[in-house]
């Protein structure tokens, strides 16, 4: 049998299975179900490997989100657990489960036909017939019903663990050959191609999907984006125009000036566009010049006609991974050697290919993984190469975005105007100090760097100043230390008034340990506990209110003493001496991670010091990079790609270079895997 | 509240020939000829509508008025709306047309007032999954060569966004709410930076020489997404359709929009708003005095015909100056806190808060009031005012009434309608819905808010069009129709 992960070591199963035992323990987490205690069987069995093919199939057609107590389809046959759920609910719910196969004839159990849609389905097609995921399903079934009723795989197959790696993986990408430019990319491109840029803060925001990197591919643009951007490409030509012409080294020649800006444009477009332009394309761009020579305002038009067509094309917008179809892997596609220059060359530097690496794809030297990561390593040491790394980190952290200016007045009304751009200024030179220049350049370092702790930007808000429950200031008790206590940061996960300790805590499950934390139920706010009593602190306000019942303290057991380890600091990164209520501050707590041994902390400083070494971290952390990498969330093609950054991650304690480096190196990067 | 106000009644619709026509085969072939034959039929001036958002509700008030259809009083809060007694309908008690219809709930129900999806899309409770009314409209406008310059635009406030961004109350597709143009300057650009009104046609020569340049653009962007859409197979048709569509649509317009509109005559280029701090509170009311101006302008210069605007996304964290003395909110359960609406949405009744309400739903009539005043004062190229073809609707993702404790009331809904709509909506009236004081307001009145929105968009002439995203309705709400 054929199996594409590999099976867990038995250490793994053990401490994945004291993990169980701590989440169990404290009321269960939001995300995977997690099962029983360490005794508990099912908690500890081994799945098979098909088994462990389909849940991975099961997780990426979504079959979980639907098909839950509160899901749309919780009046059906067919309900997973909850989390956090007994043995005994996760035996009946497998024993229900077993009901819909057909022992006599797998194909036509309603568990193959309905995600299959040959039979109604209200979720529609699932799992699309003849697809390698049909084959997966196929194949448990064949086994399930040759083995007895309601086995332990089958249980298992219920909660769904698959405890291979130090951190929850989640297959849940949609891909796409279309890939939308972000912001940073079209910014340091432009930049590139012709020596000036529009503002970012111009350009229409990408759409944001939960914490962690950008989702670009299979995201067009709004029409209303497309006028916005309309606007903003416009008036940047109109603006960069006359200099554009000088640079273009036309008005120096001898040559008809038709001729020369012509052939300038055209290039333009062959490296904005990342590949030759076509000769339509050419002729076009000529024929915008078609008057030039005439007069100096009418060669400034033109060349402002030419940079609003080649900044606006789709062609320089987006990024096409199309590829060519491979026989007998329907579902993937081999790129062509100019898409794995710009694949490799937009990861390492945010812009189109060099010469050098254009070269290298032309002689059909990149299908070799050395040469993919001698190239890698020659770019991204360069300047926009480090740039591209310090974007990287400040998105994992979720703070690439400026938002000190959203924070209430009285919190920023004294920092000045430049407050913003030095503190995003210290948050990169931090990140560039730790990758660059230090002896740690790994996911430790990141967050547990100090070197920020001596910018202006930092002392201005370090600096102790008021009295009483206004005092604000780093004291002992602060300890700051890492990115995560950076004012750039915070302000990313601070809500405009007050502390955040869910905001907080919900970002650092998911975006440091990759565990979903999911929406508040509707009601969230109605359930909450009132008649609050007197005299608590704000702490204990806090979990008094989320303490009504099971469902909602069991998720906020998940997130929020994270979140509450950060309650002195306010909305900018002050740290505030006292808790408003007088009390002493209880930054204290403990969490469950996979590694089977709980986290506990008495200070921020500490959780940091805690999740900075954590596997469970520095795993989360990798697949960040694979995700930055492929512009999307994961999917069941990608495990040979998620087994590769697991063991450069594991050898090398998260080094984000050697991630990338096994990232380039893999043969998933130079294939994309088409959408159904 | 008059308790005896009579409940909206569901007309049954008279059998016309027209509407059995459209209902079958034959119909289906005809209908672009009746569309038609109704644009040519109907007066002058194209259709136009304004659809508004308000976050969060009014909370602590039932709705913008109360008594019958006929003989009814403003509630203090709706008091500036007054003025425009006889050309608006005000509803109180309806609900969003998810509840009890489709999924969603709380919040995450803000894009659904004007879509009928409900929301969660990818797990984020306010993803809508689907497109807005607007988008629905501006679309079909665009594909039939009837919407301007611009098929539609989503304009607003600077409210504080949901993570993700995804809280907006307008949506172009499942889990792609659009985030609106908040800088009245830039959003001027967009139309008017190469607009040629009558001052500007004093020099045909370079009204030529712009429409010549940005053909020669569009041209070569149109061409160039022709050939990655065709690139990328049917990926490219799910994905770049739009984008493509859009481009061409901008090509078509670019005569129209400079030389060809019959507007030109009359509508005068509005002054750039300039640059400003437009996230500064304390600028709010420049920025709407600057949106309505651009709405009313944008409608009489003919550059779109759709308009989607919101004083900030779902569950906004929305402030005003200094000088509207709006109460500092205390820390919520929500976790916000200060002079905004949102965490006063989040408090238990008090003085104080119904104080903050006040406030709020009393700016957002105000600014829809002056709007009006706009559209009334504005002539368009037929000489008539705006707001004789122009529908408003405004409404907000959450309700309220005076003993509420639900912070996420979504019955009770209050609803506002301005314009006649050349005859279409019978107004001066005040409709109370069916939803009850509290709760969720139950099927019925989603139901009809659901009809509502299918009203506006057959307003808008697409009378093939009987139901809104999943609620399943059939047909226009005939209590507007009087």
């Amino acid at each position: 049998m054929s199996s594409l992960m590999p099976p867990p070591s038995p250490p793994i199963v053990v401490a994945f299975a004291a993990w169980l035992l701590t989440v169990s323990l404290t009321g269960g987490g939001c995300t995977a179900p997690r099962g029983a205690g360490p005794h508990d069987p099912v908690a500890t069995q081994k799945s098979t490997a098909t088994g462990a093919q389909l849940a991975a199939v099961l997780d990426e057609a979504g079959c979980r989100e639907c098909h839950n107590q509160n899901g749309e389809a919780s009046e059906s046959r067919l309900i997973f657990p909850r989390p956090g759920a007994s043995a005994h609910e996760i035996q009946t719910a497998s024993a229900t489960f077993w009901d819909l196969v057909d022992a006599q004839d797998p194909t036509k159990s309603r568990l193959f036909r309905k995600p299959t849609k040959r039979m109604m389905h209200e979720g529609g097609e699932r799992i699309v017939p003849g697809s390698p995921e049909e084959k997966i399903l196929l194949a448990w079934l064949t086994e399930a019903a040759a083995g007895p009723r309601n086995t332990l795989a089958m249980q298992n197959l219920m909660v769904s663990p698959r405890p291979v790696f130090s951190w929850p993986v989640r297959y849940q990408g949609r891909p796409s050959l279309l890939r939308r430019l972000s912001r940073d990319e079209l910014v340091a491109t432009v930049q590139l191609l012709i020596g000036v840029a529009p503002l970012r803060t111009d350009l229409p925001e990408e759409p944001h999907q939960g914490h962690g990197p950008l989702i670009t591919v299979g995201v067009p643009l709004l029409a209303t984006e497309i006028r916005s951007l309309q606007v903003v490409m416009d008036d940047f030509a109109l603006k960069v125009g006359p200099q554009v012409l000088m640079r273009s080294g036309c008005t120096l020649t001898l040559q008809p000036q038709r001729q020369c800006l012509g052939d300038w444009a055209t290039g333009l477009a062959a490296r904005a566009f990342r590949r030759k332009a076509f000769a339509q394309e050419a002729t076009a761009l000529h024929g915008m010049f078609a008057e030039a020579g005439k007069s100096e305002n009418g060669d400034v038009a033109a060349v402002q006609a030419a940079l609003s067509s080649i900044f606006l094309a789709p062609s320089f917008l987006y990024r096409e991974e199309i590829g060519t179809a491979i026989a007998g892997q329907p579902g993937l596609r081999a790129l062509r050697p100019d898409e794995i220059a710009s694949r490799l060359s937009f990861l390492a530097t945010l812009t189109p290919p060099d010469d050098a690496l254009l070269a290298a794809a032309k002689a059909g030297k990149l299908s070799d993984p050395d040469e993919r990561i001698r190239h890698f390593n020659r770019i991204a040491a360069t300047e926009r190469g480090r740039k591209a790394q310090a974007v990287f980190v400040l998105q994992w952290l979720g703070a690439n975005e400026a938002k000190l200016k959203l924070k209430s007045r009285k919190y920023n009304k004294e920092l000045g105007d430049d407050f913003e751009a030095s503190v995003r200024a210290s948050a990169e030179g931090a990140i560039r100090q730790v990758l660059f220049e230090s002896d740690q350049p790994t996911v430790a370092g990141l967050l547990s760097t100090t070197t920020y702790l001596q910018d202006e930007s930092m002392k201005k808000l370090s600096r102790p100043s008021g009295e009483g429950t206004q005092m604000v200031g780093d004291n002992e008790q602060t300890g700051r230390i890492g990115l995560m206590m950076h004012p750039q940061v915070l302000a990313a996960h601070t809500k405009e008034n007050g502390a955040s300790p869910f905001q907080i805590g919900a970002f650092l499950r998911e975006a440091l340990l990759c565990e979903p934390v999911p929406p508040p139920p509707v009601d969230a706010a109605a359930s909450a506990r009132t008649n609050e009593p007197s005299g608590l602190s704000t702490r204990q306000g806090l979990e008094f209110r989320t303490s009504a019942g099971r469902v909602c303290s069991g998720c906020h057991q998940s997130f929020a003493p994270l979140g509450y380890s950060f309650l002195p600091f306010d909305p900018v990164g002050r740290w505030v001496h006292k808790d408003p209520t007088g009390k002493p501050w209880d930054l204290s707590g403990t969490i469950a991670t996979s590694s089977g041994e709980p986290l506990r902390f008495g200070t921020p400083a500490e959780l940091m010091r805690g999740l900075a070494n954590h596997p469970q971290v520095l795993g989360c952390f990798a697949q960040a990079a694979l995700q930055w990498t492929l512009g999307r969330a994961l999917v069941t093609a990608d495990q040979p790609m998620v087994m590769a950054i697991n063991e450069a991650t594991t050898k090398t304690r998260g080094n984000l270079a050697a991630i990338f480096r096994a990232i380039v190196a893999t043969p998933g990067f130079v294939t994309v895997v088409a959408p159904r | 509240m008059t308790q005896n106000a009579k409940p909206l009644v569901r007309n049954v619709a008279g059998l016309s020939r027209r509407r059995v026509l459209t209902h079958t085969a034959l119909g289906a072939l005809l209908a672009p000829v009746l569309r038609k034959r109704d644009a040519l039929g109907a007066p002058s001036s194209p259709r136009r509508v304004i659809f508004i958002f308000s976050p969060n509700g009014p909370m602590s008030a039932c709705g913008p008025a109360s008594g019958t259809e006929t003989d009814f009083q403003f509630h203090d809060w709706w008091q500036p709306l007054a003025r425009h007694r006889a050309d608006g309908i005000f509803l109180s008690h309806m609900a969003i047309t998810g509840s009890g219809v489709v999924n969603g709930g709380g919040h995450g129900l803000g894009g659904q007032v004007f879509s009928g999806y409900g929301a969660g899309f990818g797990g984020n409770q306010y993803a809508n999954n689907g497109q807005t009314v607007d988008q629905l409209i501006g679309k079909r406008l665009e594909a039939e060569y009837r919407a301007g310059l611009v098929r539609s635009l989503v304009w607003g406030l600077v409210g504080t966004r949901q993570a993700g961004g995804t809280g907006e109350g307008y949506c172009a597709a499942p889990g792609r709410n659009i985030s609106p143009e908040t800088n009245p300057s830039r959003a001027w650009a967009q139309l008017f930076a190469r607009f040629m009104g009558p001052a500007g046609a004093a020099d045909p020569g370079q009204a030529d020489a712009f429409v010549a340049r940005d053909r020669s653009v569009l041209d070569f962007v149109s061409q160039n997404c022709a050939r990655v859409k065709s690139d990328l197979g049917a990926e490219g048709s799910r994905l770049l359709d739009d984008h493509c569509t859009t481009l061409r649509s901008m090509e078509k317009n670019l005569v129209s929009g400079l030389l060809g509109n019959p507007a030109l005559k009359v509508c005068r280029k509005p002054q750039d708003p300039g640059a400003g701090d437009w996230a500064n509170p304390e600028n709010v009311p420049t920025q709407m005095t600057a949106f309505n101006e651009l709405m009313a302008t944008t409608f009489a210069c003919e550059l779109s015909h759709v308009i989607a605007f919101q004083f900030g996304g779902q569950a906004a964290r929305n402030r005003l100056p200094d000088c509207f003395e709006v109460p500092t909110a205390p820390k919520a359960d929500s976790g916000d806190s200060g002079p905004a609406h949102h965490p006063w949405t989040h408090q238990r009744p008090s003085e104080e808060k119904t104080a903050a309400m006040r406030i709020f739903t009393n700016f957002y009539s105000t600014q829809v009031a002056l709007l009006v005043d706009k559209l009334k004062t504005t002539m368009d190229a037929y000489g008539k005012p705006l707001l004789d073809s122009t529908l408003v609707v405004w409404a907000s993702e959450l309700g309220g009434n005076e003993k509420n404790n639900d912070f996420h009331q979504t019955g009770s809904l209050p609803v506002v309608l301005f314009g006649r709509g050349q005859g279409v909506f019978k107004t001066g009236r005040y409709l109370r819905g069916k939803s009850g004081d509290s709760g969720n307001g139950g099927k019925e009145p989603g139901r009809d808010m659901a009809q509502l929105l299918v009203s506006a968009v057959q307003y808008m002439g697409l009378k093939d069009i009987k139901t809104v995203g999943a609620t399943g309705v059939d047909g226009p709400l005939q209590a507007l129709h009087g």
